[in-house]
């Protein structure tokens, strides 16, 4: 990694902490690599649980790409929000981009949630994901609250307690507003499929 | 919708949401008068709500997924107990490897796979032959769970449809490739013990393997289904085959180990394969409802079997026409659950058509096969009637040169009109008592099991009608012509007329009857009584019941072919006149010879072509 891609990397991250979502289309393609490398890493280690989470996994590459001391965030909610949004792109956009090579007429074993060999995971789930994201970016359009709280669960698989603390809300509105965003989003994305 | 109007909505669905079901669709149907669009939306919304916990459960595995498991090991690695070999497969859940348990000093299968589901509860209790074992369960450092499967040396049914994409040419190509493409390039171990299944495997024709693994894993299936065991993801990829030939249940990771567990259901239908996918299955993933869930059954499984088995029938298949001749499905798919035959049924079916198919087989084919197989009816009436027809032309030239000079111009007049009445007649009486009776045998798949046994029951007695009516019409013509003569003209010259009447005709009731027998039985017994088969009823126990005198009647036919032409020779040699012409009388006695050499020929052929049929069809193995 050279000074400037770091320079770069630290740029766009401030641009993101100054509430500039743009910085993502940026940042996502230099840091992607090295996320699946440290999710790699992270199997090897004894002290892992099993479950990845994304915010470790995502700690861990910008500590890999920049070093431990030059990763500052404002404070916790800060990087949470980081991690969200960045998870959320870099899945939708796999998935997208897993979907759009996949485009081929036979008739592929299709699994829900499939995890592919390679790249991207199986048809499905991407229609899934690409789904949400109508979805999710229409809910943002009516109800931004909840949408950034759809964020952080899902994407960045934040407990509510969690979810409380970063956004100031009580446990009972985060345990409340989960069930009418899933509800909302379920309906938007049965609609959308009908339609 | 206005900002406001959402969070009146949030708001009144939080409200909804604390109460009761009952009271909600209470409130539900008063909002839906006082505030129609609220409530339309709200009501919308709870429809949606039993999708929404996918979305919980979602991230979880898409966060899983990244982790990658099986893309984190590499044979020779150790993990726990384990030294991992080569990969075997990885599936959607996992990494299956083949691995070495270094505690035990065996080898195993070991499946690698996030902490999620209850594969190995799931599969613990079940121990039948056709599902693969498993042996215990643990985590890795990883924190991944480590599932220690019974190891079966094989590959699955999915890179045999890739191997052989029209089929293997015969089936020892399908063991040796089996044999050569073991994981790791190794070399094949066969027990001694098992080396006759594998050579009982190999006899069998390309639509015995298919009914064989088809039963097998139908086997696996009524046993799980038993145990409250759905698969849910029956497809090529988790049929291994052994080198034995041997079919294999895998994977169970999808699987359901109790119906009434709702909750269970909810976590685990992430699932299934699409293409294999029964539509209450489809419908499942897709609206997530717990109705939709609730439909699930056994009958899903059935569905993904037999769609498995019948792209795999219809890829190896194709280019050979000789499938039809096993009418016993290897797997049809139906819709509607209801109209799916249980896992146990279908295992029962797929073991009836192996015998069959076995049967066909070790009979080999005459040179009519596929005339016969395309027009059983024809065939049928032809068989009893070919050798009725020449019976009678035979006889008409033998009375009319050998006992007609005997007689008087007025007697030779009235046997001239009594042929010209009774052979049609004859032929009328005896196509009326025969044919018609067995015309639903011809016409009508059986319906239900009870039906299949009187379709096969009225099908069995067609031989035996065969052989008596036309019997019986033949004692006719020997009350008809002598006495009709004598009533209708004058007595006959002698007694020994009468006799040589009755002689001519008894012979020639028993020699066509005889070949109709042969002909019809041969029509009948291999080619329309494996047709009459229904559901659940096994082959093997009933057939040996119904065939039970069959064989022995067939000898006896076989040897009256050639016996009664030659006895018929020498009769002739015995009542010939002295008087007779030398030329005729040569030409008779060899042409009598003639028929019971030849005859005997082809009754022994069909014999022996009946014999291997019916023996394979009626062995209890």
């Amino acid at each position: 990694m050279d000074a400037q891609t770091k320079t770069q990397i630290t740029r766009y991250l401030a641009d993101f902490s100054g509430g500039n979502e743009r910085a993502l289309d940026e940042l996502v393609p230099l840091v992607y690599p090295y996320l699946k490398q440290v999710a790699r890493g992270f199997l090897r280690k004894e002290y892992n649980a099993g479950s990845l989470q994304p915010t470790a996994l995502v700690h861990e590459a910008f500590i890999k790409l920049l070093g431990q001391n030059a990763v500052e965030f404002q404070n916790r909610n800060h990087f949470y929000a980081l991690v969200a949004s960045f998870m959320r792109r870099v899945l939708v956009d796999r998935a997208r981009r897993h979907q759009a090579s996949k485009r081929k007429d036979d008739t592929d074993y299709k699994y829900f949630l499939e995890q592919d060999q390679e790249e991207g995971f199986g048809e499905t789930t991407d229609e899934f994901l690409v789904q949400l994201e109508v979805a999710l970016k229409k809910l943002e359009t009516v109800d931004p609250r909840r949408a950034k709280l759809v964020e952080l669960k899902f994407f960045a698989n934040l407990g509510n307690e969690e979810i409380a603390s970063a956004m100031d809300l009580s446990l009972a509105t985060v345990k409340r507003d989960w069930l009418f965003a899933k509800a909302w989003l379920a309906k938007e994305m049965a609609e959308a499929l009908e339609n | 919708m206005s900002e406001l109007s959402h969070e009146k909505l949030a708001g009144e669905f939080a409200l909804l949401c604390e109460l009761t079901e009952a009271d909600r669709a209470d409130r539900l149907a008063n909002l839906l008068v006082s505030d129609p669009s609220l409530g339309k939306e709200l009501s919308a919304l709870f429809a949606h709500a039993d999708k929404a916990p996918l979305l919980d459960k979602a991230s979880v595995i898409i966060t899983q997924k990244i982790m990658a498991p099986g893309e984190e090991w590499r044979p020779g690695q150790k993990v726990g107990d384990f030294t991992l070999g080569p990969r075997l497969g990885g599936g959607a859940f996992g990494t299956v490897f083949l691995a070495q348990q270094t505690s035990l000093g065996r080898r195993v299968a070991l499946k690698i796979t996030p902490n999620i589901g209850r594969e190995g509860q799931t599969l613990a209790p079940l121990d039948h032959p056709h599902i693969v074992r498993i042996f215990s369960e643990g985590r890795c450092e990883s924190g991944n769970r480590l599932l220690c499967l019974q190891y079966i040396p094989g590959v699955s049914l999915e890179q045999l449809l890739k191997a052989f994409p029209h089929g293997p040419e015969r089936t020892t190509d399908l063991i040796e490739y089996l044999e050569n493409s073991l994981p790791g390039g190794e070399p094949a171990t066969l027990l001694a013990s098992r080396l006759g299944e594998r050579a009982a495997f190999s006899a069998l024709s390309l639509c015995g393997v298919l009914h064989t693994w088809t039963e097998q894993i139908a086997s696996a299936l009524a046993y799980a289904h038993d145990r409250g065991v759905l698969h849910l993801d029956v497809k090529p990829g988790n049929i291994i085959i052994d080198h034995y030939g041997k079919a294999w249940l895998s994977d169970f990771n999808v699987s359901l180990q109790s119906l009434a567990d709702a909750n269970e259901l909810k976590l685990n239908m992430f699932g299934g394969t699409d293409f294999y996918m029964a539509p209450e299955h489809r419908e499942a993933m897709k609206t997530g409802t717990p109705t939709a869930f609730a439909a699930l059954s056994s009958a899903t499984d059935v569905y993904s079997l037999a769609k498995v088995m019948d792209e795999t029938a219809e890829q190896w298949t194709a280019k050979r026409k000789k499938w039809d001749a096993v009418p016993c499905r290897v797997g049809t798919y139906v819709d509607d659950p209801k109209d799916r035959p249980t896992a146990a049924q279908w295992a029962v079916e797929a073991r009836n058509a192996l015998k069959l198919a076995e049967a066909v087989q070790a009979s080999g084919t005459l040179p009519l096969n596929d005339w016969i197989e395309r027009d059983l009816r024809s065939a049928a009436v032809l068989a009893v009637l070919i050798p009725q027809i020449i019976g009678a032309l035979v006889n008409l030239v033998y009375n009319g040169s050998q006992i007609v000079d005997w007689l008087d111009d007025s007697q030779r007049e009235v046997f001239k009109q009594l042929c010209l009445f009774y052979n049609p007649v004859c032929f009328a009486l005896g196509t009326y008592f025969l044919f018609p009776r067995m015309a639903p045998v011809f016409d009508s798949l059986p319906r239900s099991a009870a039906d299949a046994r009187e379709l096969r029951r009225t099908a069995l007695s067609f031989p035996n009608r065969a052989f008596t009516i036309p019997c019986l019409l033949w004692v006719g013509s020997f009350v008809v012509f002598p006495f009709g003569i004598h009533f209708f003209s004058s007595p006959l010259p002698e007694l020994a007329t009468y006799l040589h009447f009755l002689l001519s005709f008894l012979f020639s009731a028993l020699v066509s009857g005889t070949y109709s027998y042969l002909f019809s039985g041969l029509v009948i017994f291999r080619f329309l009584y494996p047709r009459l088969w229904w559901g659940t009823e096994s082959i093997s126990t009933t057939a040996p019941l119904e065939l039970k005198c069959v064989e022995q009647r067939l000898r006896i036919f076989c040897w009256s072919a050639g016996a009664i032409p030659i006895m018929g020779a020498a009769l002739f040699l015995f009542l010939s006149r002295p008087d007779d012409g030398h030329t005729l009388y040569r030409w008779l006695t060899l042409i009598l010879m003639s028929v019971g050499v030849l005859g005997f020929g082809v009754a022994i052929r069909i014999q022996n072509y009946l014999e291997k049929f019916l023996q394979r069809l009626t062995s209890r193995s």
